[in-house]
């Protein structure tokens, strides 16, 4: 369970995130949709831990998040264009991020690589990726090590139409998991397709979508 | 042409352009600023003489060698790294033909880097008009001058305007020529921080290079500002700057064919599966290789972040840039062995006589650290860019990921100095050096075997490498700006240095920085018993021991101050698009 309670966020006199409160009930998939600028990855950045409001409080599975804990526990992340180390491969890359927190072994990161249809590109140099693989390994760090919270911002960028089916496919699976996903999507159909529920954000303000 | 003067106009209105400008300005007012009368009552100061011995004395006594590259690529030498990593480029080729986006550009690099050191001059002379006092009236002594000097007829009152714009134009050619070398390193390799590194690297080794082969009077740095002793006539030192022009563009344009040409990118590709096909079966068993037991811990966490900075790209610069300091820098004596040759290359011997600011030791100096500086560049721009996002969250706090940066940064330290000493062992041991002890007379007076200087050198660069790297992780992790990490890393050992020379040698331990020049300090000069007072004075302030525990002391400090500066930044709010 994620609960948002009157969160504000400043930059400067600019005011990114206004009285948002807001609810996520855990194994479904929330969508957020807004337009550019609205807000939509400030939010998932406060959820996540990454920035932390100036009053109000973000709670998931009962931690407050920046008091309680600095970051949620099992989570997955995929937020803007995610960084990797260009002159070593995709697994490479993945078993760096997996030491960190998990222990999965090579064969769990091939079959992560598989699901997101990048088998084959696994040994490659993520700097000979193309803009859609690298997004499909952004989304393969996020799912290493099963996560229990998703947060995916625009994942289905830069994805040709199979990989959009994949990943929707993906999704769904995961949901089945009772994994709970966060999803930020400018294509309607997507929102349509996956989410359980839908807020819209403009401007700061969260509300929810019919 | 619309296409030219708009790049033009970008060149000639940003921050660089600006900076370029100040920093011309402060190599021609270098020379006062020992005088603390010039600032506070300059109408006095400058009255004091006339304009043409302020000029001439500024432009003799500037540090133009140093200054007219770095200003040079300043304004517009970064354009392709800033339009490749933008992607701009691929807008831009689609609206235009590649030879005509390159030629505009370039031309434009090389003229707003002039324009920079052409503004920067201007106010200067302008200044000088306005305070400095009458021409000379000594006629006698203006010719004598004239007679005796190279530039002749020019440095007569009546003439010297024309000398003033001679001696500019000299600058202005220079700076075409460092502009242009600095877009065909944006080629080869388009980062700035490389470039960055690189342009100045190459203005050192090759005055260095050039005065070797060529003879000193043609060295670049000598055409564009002639050194007393080493005059070339006017129309031959046009001729050479011309020539060393010509080449600037032959190389930048050599390193744009190797980028866009056809036929280099086939081949590359070629080599590319060619390797590819050799080395998959390699790189697919070349694992991370961690222990499953240590996945997950805080040892894990380290093991990755060391793994991440401690990367080939990083670390050959520091195999190499020793090797090239320890050839331009003259002969190798006939008997020599590794400890000589590394007391050559990291003791910091230029500095041993220097009696007025020593310009080019400060230079080969900070081409020394210069890898370093570029691999921590490169290494904190990616951890706090990008991969930020995939990483931060895997640890258990901030304070923790900020950790592990820090150490793995003095890890980084470590293993750069290691290679750097390693490469000079390896070309010493190629070269036919006798054995790694150096021969010095000691207190007996006897000539013996001595190896403990040489772990006292090799731990005074170690901890100035660390001090340097920290300072810039320090300032890279507050501004989230590379090139204001990689000012924190040069400004203060160049300051330093440039104070040191100022100092004479009882006096040395005074600069802070001077705590690390091996080669001043009581290893290289004993005490000296004065015969007069009949007390014993040290040539060097500097013992060895205070040396190492106060630059010790330095690190320690400094790497747990980095450790908690993460608190005063929000790292996560920062805008993390690599």
């Amino acid at each position: 369970m994620i609960e948002i309670s009157r969160v504000n966020k400043f930059y400067g006199k600019q005011q990114v995130l206004k009285d948002v409160s807001v609810s996520f009930r855990p194994g479904l998939i929330h969508g957020l949709v807004g337009r550019n600028g609205s807000g939509k990855t400030q939010l998932f950045k406060v959820i996540c831990g990454f920035v932390l409001p100036d009053s109000g409080e973000v709670r998931v599975e009962g931690r407050r998040i920046g008091r309680e804990r600095r970051f949620p526990q099992s989570m997955g992340l995929l937020i803007e264009s995610p960084g990797f180390l260009p002159g070593y491969s995709g697994l490479f890359n993945l078993q760096m991020l997996a030491a960190m927190n998990t222990r999965l072994s090579k064969s769990e990161l091939l079959a992560i690589l598989g699901q997101v249809g990048l088998g084959e590109a696994a040994h490659r140099k993520v700097g000979k990726y193309s803009l859609g693989m690298r997004q499909r390994l952004g989304l393969a760090q996020a799912l290493m090590g099963r996560p229990r919270l998703l947060i995916l911002d625009e994942p289905f960028n830069g994805l040709d139409k199979r990989g959009v089916e994949e990943v929707r496919g993906m999704l769904r699976g995961l949901k089945a998991d009772g994994v709970t996903i966060l999803l930020a999507s400018h294509n309607p159909e997507d929102i349509r397709l996956l989410c359980d529920s839908v807020d819209e954000m403009d401007a700061g303000l969260l509300s929810p979508m019919a | 042409m619309r296409n030219f003067l708009r790049q033009l106009q970008r060149g000639v209105s940003n921050g660089g352009f600006l900076a370029a400008v100040a920093l011309t300005l402060y190599s021609w007012w270098f020379v006062n600023s020992n005088a603390s009368l010039s600032l506070s009552d300059p109408r006095a100061y400058f009255g004091s003489g006339d304009f043409s011995y302020h000029f001439r004395v500024s432009l003799e006594l500037g540090f133009f060698h140093t200054a007219i590259p770095l200003a040079a690529m300043l304004p517009l030498g970064f354009w392709l790294c800033e339009e490749i990593s933008t992607r701009y480029i691929d807008l831009a080729l689609g609206r235009q033909n590649l030879r005509g986006y390159l030629s505009g550009r370039m031309a434009a690099a090389a003229l707003s880097g002039a324009l920079a050191v052409l503004a920067g001059s201007l106010i200067y002379i302008l200044w000088l008009l306005l305070l400095s006092g009458p021409a000379s009236t000594d006629e006698a002594l203006t010719r004598m001058l004239a007679e005796h000097s190279v530039h002749g007829w020019r440095l007569l009152p009546g003439y010297f305007h024309v000398y003033v714009t001679e001696s500019v134009a000299r600058l202005l050619l220079s700076a075409m020529v460092w502009a242009l070398v600095a877009c065909g390193f944006s080629a080869l390799w388009p980062n700035k921080a490389f470039v960055f590194v690189a342009v100045f690297a190459a203005s050192v080794l090759l005055d260095a290079l050039v005065g070797a082969l060529f003879g000193q009077e043609n060295r670049l740095s000598n055409l564009q500002v002639q050194s007393r002793g080493l005059e070339v006539p006017l129309n031959l030192a046009f001729l050479r700057q011309t020539l060393y022009l010509l080449g600037a563009l032959l190389f930048s344009a050599f390193a744009l064919f190797l980028r866009f040409g056809k036929g280099p990118k086939r081949a590359w590709q070629r080599a590319r599966h060619w390797a590819a096909g050799r080395l998959a079966g390699g790189r697919a068993r070349l694992g991370l290789m961690l222990p499953r037991a240590v996945c997950a811990t805080g040892l894990g966490r380290l093991m990755v972040d060391l793994r991440a900075f401690l990367s080939v790209k990083t670390l050959l610069p520091a195999a190499i840039v020793p090797l090239i300091l320890l050839f331009s820098g003259g002969a190798v004596p006939l008997r020599f062995s590794v400890g000589d040759l590394w007391l050559r290359v990291f003791s910091g011997l230029p500095w041993v006589e220097a009696t007025w600011a020593d310009v080019q030791g400060t230079a080969l100096w900070a081409v020394l650290f210069s890898p370093v500086l570029l691999g921590n560049a490169l290494n904190l721009s990616r951890e706090l860019g990008g991969r930020c996002l995939s990483t931060l969250h895997r640890h258990p706090s901030v304070l923790a990921w900020w950790r592990g940066k820090c150490l793995a940064t003095a890890a980084y330290s470590l293993a750069a100095v290691g290679v750097m000493f390693l490469s000079v062992l390896v070309a010493g041991l190629v070269m036919g050096a006798r054995g790694v002890a150096v021969y010095r007379q000691g207190a007996e007076g006897f000539v013996s075997a001595n190896i403990s200087v040489l772990w006292a050198l090799f731990c005074v660069f170690l901890f100035q490498t660390l001090v340097l790297s920290l300072m810039q992780t320090a300032v890279h992790l507050l501004t989230g700006s590379m090139q204001a990490g990689a000012l924190a890393f040069l400004l203060p050992m160049m300051v330093c240095l440039l104070l040191y020379a100022d100092f004479d040698r009882p006096r040395n331990g005074e600069v802070l920085f001077n705590w690390g020049m091996l080669a001043r300090s009581e290893l290289f000069s004993p005490a000296l018993e004065l015969t007069g007072e009949g007390e014993p004075l040290p040539l060097a302030a500097v013992p060895v021991q205070k040396a190492l525990w106060g630059l010790f002391a330095w690190a320690a400090g400094l790497f747990l101050a980095c450790t908690q500066l993460v608190r005063l930044v929000r790292v996560g709010e920062r805008d993390l698009r690599a």
